[in-house]
């Protein structure tokens, strides 16, 4: 077929096609940001565009039909369906900006101060030379005399790029070695400065940690989103998008490690240094994104038996893996647990300390999928349970990520006579977030708007109830431009059933724990840790019984990771973690089912 | 004394709203007034089942509310069905359905097949990660006219995929009739493999499977 271009509005990037595409393959192609929350499989909707002109388009689907409705006449079309084959014109609504994604404020709540280095001046004497047979002998032996106890390891990378030894007579050289003898540097002159690097790579988002090492502190903390959510929102939609494309490993690949390195030089540039002072990094997120930086095949992940590759820690020279940090730094992998269960949570244990304390608690990371640790220092019982992505606010109507805009809490008085609304940032409200759907459930509920079985009662004033397309529905906000912001019936029992079988898990594995009553709950996770501990109660996703006060920490994996970072032994420490926790598989539990039904339900039971 | 009738009719509505305590009593109390077991089921249980199923179709009611109904009928079911007379009546029809290779996720079909067997279809269940010449040999052993595919997971589609075309390349092939369902599919994927229906939900799968084996009511 011929060649035909393709402009992009409002951005005018114009890119030629030459076969066949959808429009949502031009735009990546382009770099064009189309969101793409399903993979592109014509379910959610979100990558609706404007078709201005075309001089060949596919006919609208069926699933096109089902989602735009009446916006087909006037022009919308979805890019992930429509498929071009000439000139084209289309017009993307306004984005969400990346950068617009809510971050995180950096580490919250101290960790001990650890400095994981030690710094050992070293000189060459002739004795040396004449009791070693090769220049690493010589180098280590000179280190014992120095004074240092352990055994050192050096990395051959770090001999080469040192002078040859008749000219490093009489000289000094300072070498900075992790506490455990890995050697990680060699200076010529007394060294001003090292650091760290550790990452939490979520699906969503990325948080990264900059870390002085010889402060044994943070120095400096960014969240951004995960570049890989064109491919997909949810990780499964990405593992597929693996398989079906041929390169498709290799582009969500790329995409993390361009996020990282973007990262990396952003950090660096808050406290003004370049990334050869890095030295060392500590890597953790969902096993899935653990492989996708590894390049490890996702087909494991993709169906039962759900195996990752490895479950063992993993130190690689960060250079080989394509993160751009010193020239001879290393990247540490912390093991994860299971294929849904990653090392993020392994890292959130060891934050929170829970494995060593006597009275069991209860650690939940929520976001689109629930891990759920319960234990104490004897015995660690861990789940993974499915939620949903209407928790992120995908897939909802209304739904948007907590992004300035985004309503984050509702509350009702007089009745429901009076919504107030509070969105992040205090901008006039552009959708709902997951975090301000479980807060208008909660606040329903007190009120008695909305029966247990998550029914929207009749009480609520006419005006704001209606029956929209997909059912009874609840207007939360209508703005001067007739823009609004509702809640549906359907959404809510999404938002329910996602919570029963988080709720569900939390029983299985108290009817594991048998012992001695939950004494303490921590919630983390951006999405997890957004939501307010008494909405939690109210809907009941916390049983009754259990614990009264309810934690939230921001990022307890994040946090898991730079004590990693910066204590050789916590990575020691980790792996006896991972060796501790028991995996308790949910879909072959008899009871589960029974267990989600009940869940289901806006009580506390 | 409240009569029969209104008994039944309680247990109807007990069934509809999902409270299964409620349910359970009457059910006992309709035995105990010695109302046929077999027209307790297929007068006043299954429809009321139908009802919830309609409802759902027509977003009236959602998810937890549907789950809620189908966990009593299921409770009431459990009662009930030894009482019942060793069924040899004539059958709609012969369905194997099982959830795709590789998934694990049973609850919606489960559903699915509790609406089935109480619309007067035999259904043989696979159970879960199913492999596709599984349901070419119980399909060809049972005699059946309809498989249902169920999938939740979107990495499933493959396998999805080759199930049907397993099915299509089978002897059975050019009679078996297929209908996919579950959270992770689109019709337009569907229908692309060469499978005869898709079903949003348990109840329209039920419509559906009557439509292609053009069975009415
Ligand atoms: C409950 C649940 C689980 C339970 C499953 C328990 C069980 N025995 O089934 C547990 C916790 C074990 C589980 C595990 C996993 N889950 Co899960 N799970 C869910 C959840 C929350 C609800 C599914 C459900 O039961 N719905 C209720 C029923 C009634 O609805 P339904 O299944 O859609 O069925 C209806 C229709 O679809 C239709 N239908 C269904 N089948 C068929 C078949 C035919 C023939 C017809 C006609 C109709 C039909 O009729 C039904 C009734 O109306 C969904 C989220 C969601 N909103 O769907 C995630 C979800 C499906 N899980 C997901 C994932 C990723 C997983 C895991 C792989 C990872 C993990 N989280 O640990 C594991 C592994 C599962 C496995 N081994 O295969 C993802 C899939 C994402 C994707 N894009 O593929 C989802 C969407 C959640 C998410 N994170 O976004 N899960
Ligand atoms: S509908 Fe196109 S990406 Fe979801």
């Amino acid at each position: 077929m011929d060649p035909y271009l393709v402009t992009f509005l409002p951005s005018h990037i114009t890119l030629k096609a030459e076969r066949e595409e959808t429009i949502l393959e031009i735009s990546r192609r382009a770099g064009v940001d189309i969101e793409g929350p399903c993979g592109g499989r014509g379910r959610c909707g979100k990558c609706k565009v404007l078709v201005k002109k075309s001089k060949g388009i596919s006919e609208p689907s069926e699933e096109e039909r089902q989602i735009l409705k009446a916006l087909i006449s006037s022009g919308y079309r979805l890019a992930c369906q429509a498929v071009l084959r000439d000139e084209t014109t289309i017009s993307i609504p306004k984005a969400e900006k990346c950068s617009e994604v809510r971050t995180n404020k950096g580490i919250k709540g101290g960790f001990p101060k650890l400095r994981p280095v030690s710094f050992v001046e070293w000189e060459l004497e002739e004795s040396d030379i004449k009791a070693c047979p090769s220049k690493e002998e010589i180098i280590l032996r000179g280190l014992k005399r120095k004074g240092f106890k352990r055994e050192a390891k050096v990395e051959l990378e770090l001999l080469k790029g040192l002078p040859p030894l008749h000219e490093l007579l009489e000289k000094r050289l300072i070498f900075v070695l992790l506490k455990d003898g890995e050697i990680l540097k060699i200076a010529k002159d007394p060294i001003q400065k090292i650091y760290g690097i550790a990452f939490d790579i979520g699906t969503t988002t990325i948080g990264g940690y900059l870390v002085d090492l010889m402060e044994g502190q943070v120095a400096g903390s960014l969240a951004r989103p995960n570049a890989q959510r064109a491919f997909g929102h949810d990780v499964m939609s990405r593992v597929s998008f693996s398989m079906e494309h041929p390169k498709g490993l290799t582009l969500l690949r790329s995409s993390l490690l361009e996020c990282m390195n973007k990262m990396v030089e952003e950090l660096c540039d808050q406290i003004d240094i370049r990334p050869d002072m890095i030295c060392e990094g500590v890597l953790v997120g969902n096993t899935v994104m653990h492989h996708i930086f590894l390049g490890f095949p996702l087909k494991d992940l993709a169906h039962a038996p759900y195996r990752p590759l490895t479950t063992k820690a993993i130190r690689l020279r960060a250079k080989e893996t394509g993160l751009f940090l010193s020239e001879t730094g290393h990247v540490n992998l912390l093991p994860p647990k299971a294929a849904f269960l990653g090392s993020d949570i392994v890292a959130a244990v060891l934050a929170t300390g829970i494995h060593k304390r006597k009275e069991p608690s209860l650690l939940m990371d929520i976001g689109t999928n629930a891990e759920i640790v319960l234990g104490n220092r004897e015995r660690l019982l861990c789940t993974s349970a499915a939620a949903s992505p209407a928790f992120e606010g995908a897939h909802l109507k209304c739904g948007t990520w907590s992004m300035p805009g985004a309503i984050e809490r509702v509350e009702v008085e007089g009745g429901g006579q009076e919504i107030r609304l509070k969105t992040i940032g205090g901008l006039t409200p552009k959708g709902i977030c997951g975090s301000g759907v479980i807060s208008a459930l909660a606040s329903f509920l007190k009120a008695g708007l909305i029966s247990k079985t998550g029914r929207l009662s009749h009480k609520i004033p006419s005006s704001r109830l209606r029956e929209g397309e997909e059912g009874l529905e609840i207007l939360l906000y209508k703005g001067e431009g007739g823009e609004e912001v509702v809640i549906t019936e359907k959404e809510i029992g999404e938002i329910m059933l996602a919570k029963g079988a988080i709720k569900a898990g939390i029983q299985v594995l108290r009817r594991h724990w048998k012992g001695e009553e939950i004494s303490q709950v921590t919630v983390t996770g951006s999405f997890g840790a957004s939501l307010g501990p008494s909405d939690l109660k109210e809907i009941g996703l916390i049983p009754l019984g259990v614990a009264d006060t309810i934690k939230t920490v921001e990022n307890a994996a994040g946090i898991g990771a730079c004590m990693a970072l910066l204590g050789v032994r916590k990575r020691k420490e980790i792996e006896r973690i991972v060796s501790m926790m028991e995996y308790v598989e949910l879909s072959q539990d008899p009871e589960f089912e029974e267990l989600l039904v009940e869940g289901l339900l806006l009580e506390g039971a | 004394m409240e009569s029969a009738e209104e008994v039944l009719e309680g247990l109807k509505e007990a069934i509809i709203r999902g409270n299964r305590k409620g349910a359970l009593e009457l059910l006992q109390r309709s035995l105990e007034l010695k109302v046929d077991p077999q027209k307790i089921v297929d007068d006043y249980m299954i429809p009321a089942l139908n009802v919830v199923g309609k409802r759902f179709e027509e977003r009236k009611i959602f998810i937890p509310e549907m789950m809620i109904a189908a966990k009593s009928m299921q409770a009431c079911l459990d009662v009930i069905k030894p009482l019942l007379p060793k069924e040899e009546g004539k059958k709609k029809g012969v369905v194997v359905i099982g959830t795709v290779f590789g998934d694990l996720h049973d609850i919606g079909k489960n559903l699915v097949v509790m609406l089935l067997e109480n619309s007067g279809f035999e259904v043989i269940d696979l159970g879960v990660n199913v492999p596709p010449e599984r349901f070419v040999e119980e399909a060809r052993r049972v005699n059946a006219q309809v498989v249902g595919i169920s999938s939740l997971l979107t990495t499933g589609d493959p396998y999805v995929k080759k199930t049907v075309e397993t099915l299509r390349a089978s002897e059975i092939g050019d009679r078996i009739k297929i209908i996919c369902g579950g959270a992770a599919l689109t019709p337009n994927f569907v229908y692309s493999i060469g499978a005869d229906s898709y079903a949003p939900d348990a109840a329209s799968g039920v419509s559906k499977i009557k439509e292609i084996l053009q069975i009415d009511s």
